[in-house]
């Protein structure tokens, strides 16, 4: 660990990067991605590349579709749609089921059901679960993955005291490990506020996840605290017959409440009975925090039974939880988002970039399988989960409508492009880079050509017709494919070059 | 920790099992530290005035500054009996207390 603070710092920062690396690149990458995440869905889910309505459908036209297909129990409720979304989100319950529906958001139609998990289903819960449900491990594993990545932060600062004087050095020129080095650092200090914040804000989000006995020692129980902080209202039925009133008026009540606030979701407890209630939660999309502002109707009167809003820390919590799910109208912002996300991708590979160029000589000298083994990791980690990523979504194209486990299929092409991704870098030694690098390129450039061929909005169309989430996909595929596809070349050309000096050095 | 540093293993096989006994009192012993001071915090914001839930939530996200603060320290520290002390001892305690102090309350 070496002596003295800054060396044991060092000796952190090295070795926590070299465990945790590969796990906090797929977060990284997933997050990045989930930014886009409703853009996905629109790529990969041709049936619901809706055009956004002008104005919000109204609730009682919704009603009348959605209430014959109930049986009366339970509760539904309906999801607005919004600038990102265009389908209404619509749930009832029947025999004791709840079946979730999509409905057109102009005609109210119902839409085919979704043959894939798309960018909201599989890649964001991939950011912060890595699907892995049994028993919260996936949670845990990225909420200790996001503790490293702060420590990982902090020790950086500590080791790399020279921190303005490197925020304008790129030496292009010099060798690997000094120009890994650079860059590690330019985007480790240039995003140092972005990455710290993304991460701290992310392990806030689900404070209730780790540190579930917060409340221990101040309430009773946990039921008292949510009660406390989130003022749930319910009552129970009547078992009496009842009827709801006009919903569009309850929702006109709402925004007159919130000063112009949208409701967005709207959920009806217990239909049909004398006790009936109409729960209104507002919308996010006019600002960073997301507000748990919910008003209560009584379902017959129309009267407001319960409202409630975040007190001032909670509220502060919101703010928090809001800078990251982003889920506020601002497409310049998404798109720093997205780039600073890229950011920390760049850094955690540059990092590792560094450790196996540092120490690759020494290795192969005493013969050590250390650079070999986190070469492999570090390849199968960076471009091979994003091999994989693409793999998801040429599958998506690839696949025909209408088999069974579609979406199933797709999340397999990415497991399988994953595994082989790190084997291919252990067996494939010192050509995997290159390898996997052109291997992006042709598959960023195929998922574009098969959009085009299997939905028909190739980019002209919807550059054209201002589909942007379809466009917008399209445009980065095809610049990732022409930054994979430059990198290969070079790497190749490097390979060729360091093959051919060892090849007359040996004829010498 | 006496009886491993004198021990007969080998240099290197001690140096294993120091690091792995490190990050198993720091990452785990430092988190049962930290979400014990997170209640304790909690309650003790709330005695002061504070709304119950405020403070949990108040204390919560501090505790990941808390967690991290440990951690750091926790790697920085060189002296085996003061990083025992806190990161086992202390979550012994802090734990104990809010055992202790939620089974009293109610």
């Amino acid at each position: 660990m070496g002596s003295g603070f800054r060396a044991s710092m060092n000796w952190l920062h090295t070795w926590a990067g070299v465990v945790i690396g590969a796990l906090l690149f797929a977060i990284f990458w997933m997050g990045t991605l989930s930014v886009f995440d409703r853009e996905i869905d629109r790529w990969m889910m041709p049936a619901s590349r809706l055009a956004a309505p002008d104005t919000a459908p109204s609730l009682e036209q919704l009603r009348s579709v959605i209430e014959p297909m109930s049986d009366g129990g339970g509760q539904w409720w309906v999801m607005m749609p919004t600038d990102r979304e265009p389908a209404v989100r619509a749930s009832y319950s029947k025999d004791g089921v709840n079946n979730r529906i999509q409905l057109d958001p102009s005609s109210g139609a119902v839409l085919p059901k979704n043959e894939s998990l798309g960018g909201t289903r599989f890649i964001y819960p991939f950011h912060y679960s890595l699907h892995i449900q049994l028993a919260n491990i996936g949670r845990w594993l990225v909420g200790l993955a996001a503790m490293g990545m702060l420590a990982l932060i902090v020790t950086g600062v500590i080791i790399h005291v020279k921190i303005f004087k490197d925020f304008f050095t790129l030496r292009t020129d010099k060798k690997a490990p000094r120009i890994a080095l650079d860059l590690h650092n330019v985007t480790g200090v240039l995003g140092l506020p972005f990455h710290f914040l993304i991460t701290l804000s992310g392990l806030i989000i689900f404070m209730t996840v780790y540190f579930p006995n917060a409340w221990e020692v101040t309430f009773p129980d946990r039921k008292a605290y949510f009660n406390e902080a989130f003022g749930q209202y319910s009552r129970p039925k009547a078992d009496q017959p009842g009827k709801v009133g006009s919903l569009d008026s309850m929702a006109a009540q709402a925004r007159q409440i919130w000063e112009g606030g949208e409701p967005y979701f709207i959920r009806i407890w217990h239909p049909n009975d004398a006790n009936a209630y109409v729960e209104m939660r507002r919308g996010f999309q006019d600002a960073v925090t997301m507000n748990l502002a919910t008003v209560y109707f009584d379902g017959s009167t129309g009267a407001i039974l319960a409202r409630s809003t975040a007190k001032p820390v909670l509220s502060v919590q919101r703010f928090i939880s809001g800078m990251h799910y982003i889920q506020f109208r601002h497409w310049t912002l998404r798109w720093v988002y997205f780039a600073l996300g890229l950011s920390g991708c760049v850094m955690i590979g540059t990092g590792f970039l560094f450790w196996l160029e540092s120490r690759r000589k020494r290795h192969t000298q005493q013969k050590l399988a250390g650079v070999r083994v986190v070469e492999g990791l570090a390849i199968g980690s960076t471009t091979g989960i994003i091999l994989a990523t693409l793999a998801f979504f040429v599958a998506n194209r690839l696949l025909p409508a209408g088999i069974e486990d579609r979406a199933s299929l797709e999340v397999w092409a990415f497991c399988v492009v994953w595994v082989a991704g790190f084997l291919h870098a252990w067996l494939r030694r010192g050509k995997a880079w290159a390898d996997q690098a052109w291997a992006i390129a042709g598959a960023g450039l195929l998922a574009v050509v098969l959009n085009a061929l299997t939905t028909g909005d190739h980019l002209v169309r919807t550059v054209s017709s201002g589909l942007w989430s379809v466009a917008g996909m399209d445009m980065v595929l095809l610049a990732g494919a022409v930054i994979a596809g430059l990198s290969a070349w070079r790497l190749s050309r490097k390979a060729a070059l360091a093959k051919h000096l060892s090849g007359s050095a040996q004829h010498a | 920790m006496a009886s491993l540093a004198s021990s007969s293993l080998s240099p290197r096989w001690r140096n294993t099992a120091g690091l792995i006994l490190r990050l198993l009192v720091v990452i785990g012993g430092g988190y049962f530290l930290t979400a014990a001071l997170v209640s304790l915090g909690a309650a003790g914001m709330a005695a002061f005035g504070m709304a119950g839930s405020e403070a949990v939530v108040l204390a919560a996200m501090l505790g990941y500054l808390v967690y991290l603060g440990i951690g750091l320290w926790g790697f920085a520290e060189r002296r085996p009996m003061p990083l025992y002390l806190v990161t086992l001892g202390g979550a012994v305690l802090a734990q104990g207390l809010v055992y202790w102090l939620s089974r009293m309350g109610n």
